[in-house]
């Protein structure tokens, strides 16, 4: 299991990067994060939608809602231009922190350039 | 069954009470369920179960709520629904305050008690607080006050432990510290004295300071007339205050004119060279008139300038600016020996009986501002306050705003019964716990606060008499002023917190289904409420019973018989006279008068001080109080002799070598056979050891605090008479009065005549117990009230909640008293028990106040049940007007009652 904090942190980036492939919703969110970390990154639901109502709040994001046969619409969300702006800045965060990390657990490429 | 449908729908109400989940986002998560299922549906799931797992994954309502919480208002901002929220928020508020306005005016009788409780409540703990911050400000007006100390001698103990300390100094001193101690800038001699000042026809006694140049320079007093430089020279200088400029001069200045001092017996004039501002109550160094202290030994032949066997004089220091009290304290041990080098008590060191590595006897400077709070030196220029009273003050105003907030407590929470429907209507619409809490104390905050305006008012009409009592000059000004609306302010937050909390949770805390359905009284625990009155009552019994110990005691001091005719007697003092001449005409003109038994004279009366001796009698030191008095004074005070004889103007021995004791002074010296024996070493020197020639009964020529302590009689002419006496018949006082008034105004009419009755100097003896004895009655009157405020509130609760049963009683055939009997037991029993708890409390602080007294009363049981009657018979009438008239009530009407 991933700890806390680190999926707390990695929440942003995640929602921003699964909503590049097309608008989507709360649930197929939770479950497209399950299935690409094989269940290691798991949200329940009651921290997932304040964050994406944040994000809608904070204009990275904007909603619309869809009828659905039974019971309440359902309501999708997609990127604005400005959530592709912030997506690009986290995703160079996150790959400045993963190169970091792999020039370090590469010891004798690390040792030899040093 | 499990039901999907239901279970979903219940879930969504369940959180539809949350205010942070807006509508919208009940659907967003309605539809997450719903797709959650499906998908357990899809893996073959039971509808139960992938129910169960879609709601393990939600969380908990709680949980919930507390993220949505945190981006609710940025989603209000979002939507610009931030007005509609506030101004909703703002019409919750409205009527909030609608609803406890209309309680107000509908619950009079609680809004009363609630309100005017707290109010005297309040009150007290105003004055109190001026008291504390005048007790806290004490001498701070001085811009060099941490650099002054007032020298102080301490004498030890061989342990080490400090056995007395006294401020007086011989003369040389101050001078002495100037030049030996580095890091003594100045010392500062004072003296004070009461003074005969004349202006134009004005004759008046004043008390003058006698102060050292430096005086007005270390210290601060700011001057309205004359500069610090000029205002007080050595020797010339007089500065007076700016009420006694107004009382000689009215609004004309003051300097370049003159005021004359009678000194020796002659008037001599100053002139004025300075006014101060009048000195605010909080000073410990006071003064009317200043003048210099070059000027004593000019002036008053008794003092020796280079004396240090006598100490009469204060003598305060102002350090060096950065000086270390501590190293300049260091000096003072190696200061003293050098002018005390053969002192009795360093001899013990040589000796052997001394072991302290510290002096016996040594010098502290005590700092200025510690001179007030310091009770351990008793004497000096103003009394010590100990800050015992303080703690007694504060304890008996906070007490008496606890029992005000007890009284709100309880009504507030019994008062719940007429209020379950109000609760369950808002607990349905929506209300959170939160919001019911913040209802609840919000109304008890706005009680409070305008009990606090209805307070802050009493205590300005209590203030004068507070001043009375206390025995001080309290103002709401002055400096520190900031701490009053700090204090009230607090007072107020504090007031709202201890009478709000507990019955806001209780009231919000039950479920709207319990109260809608059985329309239950929601009282909070009984216990609980029934000790709270216990507690009023145990405390106001105390108080009944402690001011009734203490007015008896106060009564028995004035009546007891102490041993001489101390009524009638008219005490003129012979300062500034020719004593013996004055003495004699005084005699010979009133003596035939018809109004006048006596007239007589002594050192000094019992009431006005006193001079004790020691000697050494055979091999010890003995010690007694020694009086000259003239040979009619025994007659004269009704003083009876038990042995041997009075003074005989006659026998030439008797005015140098007779004397008179007491007879504990017999006892003390342990004689047989006192009278014809000589007192070795009692006025020896020429004439020889004194021949005891008579004794008389004990009398308390002391306070009553004391025992009758051994005594002498003397009548030797060397002795000045300091007062005369004179017993009048109690008819026609003021015409008496006048009569000696004529006699003095032609001997000595340059000098004040003033005079004042023995009983009641005699009385001001017991001045702080007497202010006490008030102080304890008139809080045992507000406690009382207080506790029957809370029992009339609480029985008239009692009343409605059985106001069905009752009316069922009178159909089935109770008749009123019975009735009224039945309602009032309950109090009544916790009246008792509160006697019982009161009893031994008061037992104890009575009798450890009573241990002041040599003389006192015994506590005597009846006192409790004369207290225990009182409190019963007022708890039954507070009671009996509730009860009597639910009673009384005609039953049709309270069976109608739902």
């Amino acid at each position: 299991m991933i700890p806390k904090s680190l999926v707390a942190a990695s929440l942003k980036p995640f929602i921003l990067s699964v909503l590049t492939r097309g608008p989507s919703y709360g649930y197929e969110i939770i479950q497209r994060v399950h299935g690409l970390t094989d269940g290691d990154v798991s949200w329940t639901t009651s921290t997932l939608y304040p964050v994406l109502h944040k994000l809608e709040n904070e204009e990275l994001l904007e909603s619309f809602w869809e009828d659905v046969d039974k019971g309440p619409a359902r309501k999708y969300y997609r990127l604005t231009r400005k959530g592709l702006r912030q997506l690009e800045v986290e995703k160079q965060q996150w790959l400045s922190i993963h190169s970091a990390l792999i020039a370090l657990w590469e010891p004798e490429h690390g040792l030899a350039t040093v | 069954m499990f039901d999907l449908e239901t279970a979903i729908a219940t879930w969504r109400h369940s959180l539809s009470y949350r205010r942070t989940i807006l509508k919208e986002d009940l659907d967003e998560l309605e539809r997450h369920v719903r797709d959650e299922v499906d998908y357990g549906l899809s893996k073959g799931f039971s509808e139960e179960k992938a129910f169960r797992l879609a709601m393990a994954h939600m969380g908990s309502n709680p949980s919930i709520d507390k993220e949505y919480q945190k981006i609710f208002w940025g989603k209000l901002r979002k939507r610009r629904a931030l007005k509609e929220e506030l101004s909703w928020r703002f019409s919750m508020l409205k009527n909030y305050f609608k609803i406890a306005f209309r309680l107000l005016v509908k619950q009079k009788t609680y809004a009363f008690i609630n309100i005017f409780g707290l109010a005297i409540g309040i009150a007290f703990c105003v004055l109190l607080l001026l008291y504390v911050r005048d007790e806290l400000t004490f001498d701070s007006q001085h811009e060099n006050g941490d650099r002054i100390a007032r020298v102080v001698q301490e004498q030890r103990e061989n342990d080490g432990s400090i056995k007395s300390a006294q401020p007086w100094m011989p003369y040389p001193l101050g001078k002495a510290l100037e030049s030996d101690i580095s890091g003594v800038e100045a010392a500062i001699r004072l003296f004070d004295r009461s003074v005969i000042v004349r202006s134009g026809d004005k004759i008046l006694e004043e008390n003058a300071l006698f102060a050292d140049p430096s005086f007005l320079s270390a210290f601060t007093y700011p001057l309205i007339e004359g500069t610090t430089e000029t205002a007080f020279p050595n020797e010339n200088g007089l500065v007076i205050s700016r009420k006694t400029a107004v009382k000689y001069f009215g609004d004309q200045p003051a300097v370049g004119k003159s005021l004359e001092f009678r000194f020796n017996q002659v008037y001599e004039e100053v002139v004025i060279t300075g006014v101060v501002e009048d000195i605010p109550g909080n000073n410990s160094v006071q003064f009317d008139i200043l003048l210099p202290f070059d000027l004593l030994p000019q002036k008053y032949d008794w003092i020796q300038t280079d004396q240090w066997n006598a100490s009469s004089f204060y003598v305060y220091v102002l350090l060096d600016k950065g000086a270390d009290l501590a190293r300049v304290e260091s000096l003072l041990p190696e200061f003293r020996r050098k002018y005390f080098p053969d002192d009795e008590l360093t001899a013990h060191r040589k000796d052997g009986s001394w072991t302290n590595a510290l002096d016996p006897v040594t010098y502290h400077f005590q700092p200025l501002r510690e001179i007030h709070l310091d009770p351990s030196v008793k004497s000096g220029l103003a009394s010590p306050s100990n800050p015992m009273y303080s703690w007694i003050l504060a304890g008996i105003a906070l007490t008496i705003l606890i029992l005000a907030c007890i009284n709100f407590t309880t009504l507030s929470i019994g008062r719940s019964a007429s209020r379950t429907r109000e609760i369950a209507l808002r607990k349905v619409v929506g209300a959170q716990r939160m919001q019911l809490i913040g209802q609840f104390g919000g109304e008890a905050a706005l009680m409070s606060f305008v009990a606090l305006g209805l307070g802050f008012l009493l205590s300005a009409v209590l203030l004068p008499t507070f001043n009375q009592l206390a025995n001080k000059e309290l103002t709401f000004g002055g400096s520190g002023a900031w701490m009053i609306p700090v204090g009230l302010i607090g007072l107020g937050i504090l007031v709202a917190l201890l009478s709000g909390f507990y019955p806001s949770m209780v009231l919000s805390r039950f479920q709207p289904t319990d109260m809608l359905r059985k329309q239950s009284r929601l009282g909070g625990s009984h216990r609980l409420t029934t000790g709270l009155v216990l507690f009023q009552f145990t405390l106001s019994i105390a108080l009944i019973a402690g001011t009734s110990i203490m007015s008896r005691q106060m009564r028995y001091l004035q009546t007891v018989d102490i041993g001489y005719d101390k009524d009638h007697v008219v005490l003129v003092s012979a300062n500034g006279t020719d004593s013996e001449q004055f003495l004699s005409r005084m005699r010979t003109e009133l003596q035939d008068q018809p109004d006048i038994e006596g007239v007589t004279a002594m050192t000094n009366a019992f009431s006005h001080g006193w001079s004790s001796n020691g000697w050494t009698y055979k091999d010890r030191q003995v010690s007694a109080y020694v009086y000259r008095i003239e040979t009619n004074f025994l007659g004269v005070m009704g003083i009876p002799l038990t042995e041997g004889r009075n003074f005989d103007p006659q026998r030439s021995l008797d005015s140098t070598r007779s004397v008179i004791v007491n007879e504990a002074m017999v006892r003390t010296l342990e004689l047989a056979d006192p009278v014809g024996q000589p007192l070795y070493g009692f006025g020896g020197g020429e004439n020889g050891d004194a021949t005891i020639v008579g004794v008389v009964k004990d009398f308390n020529f002391l306070s009553l605090h004391e025992e009758v302590l051994p005594m002498v009689f003397i009548l030797d002419p060397r002795y000045s008479i300091g007062e005369v006496l004179i017993q009048i018949r109690p008819e026609n006082i003021q015409a008496t009065i006048q009569k000696i008034q004529n006699v003095w105004d032609q001997h000595a009419p340059e000098i004040p005549f003033q005079y004042s009755f023995l009983d009641d100097d005699l009385n001001k003896q017991y001045q702080s117990e007497a202010r006490w004895s008030k102080i304890i009655f008139y809080s045992a009157i507000f406690a009382v009230l207080i506790a029957c405020l809370g029992l009339f509130g609480l029985a008239s609760l009692s009343v409605a909640s059985r106001t069905k049963e009752i009316g069922i009683r009178r159909v089935m055939g109770a008749n009123t008293a019975s009735i009224a009997a039945l309602l009032s037991k309950g109090f009544i029993r916790i009246v008792i028990v509160a006697v019982a708890f009161a009893i031994p409390i008061t037992w104890i602080a009575a009798s450890k106040w009573l241990d002041n007294f040599a003389f006192r009363i015994d506590i005597g049981f009846w006192v409790f049940v004369i207290s225990a009657l009182l409190a019963i018979s007022v708890a039954l009438l507070t009671v009996s007007f509730q009860t009597i008239r639910a009673a009384g009530a005609n039953p049709i009407e309270s069976l109608k009652v739902d």
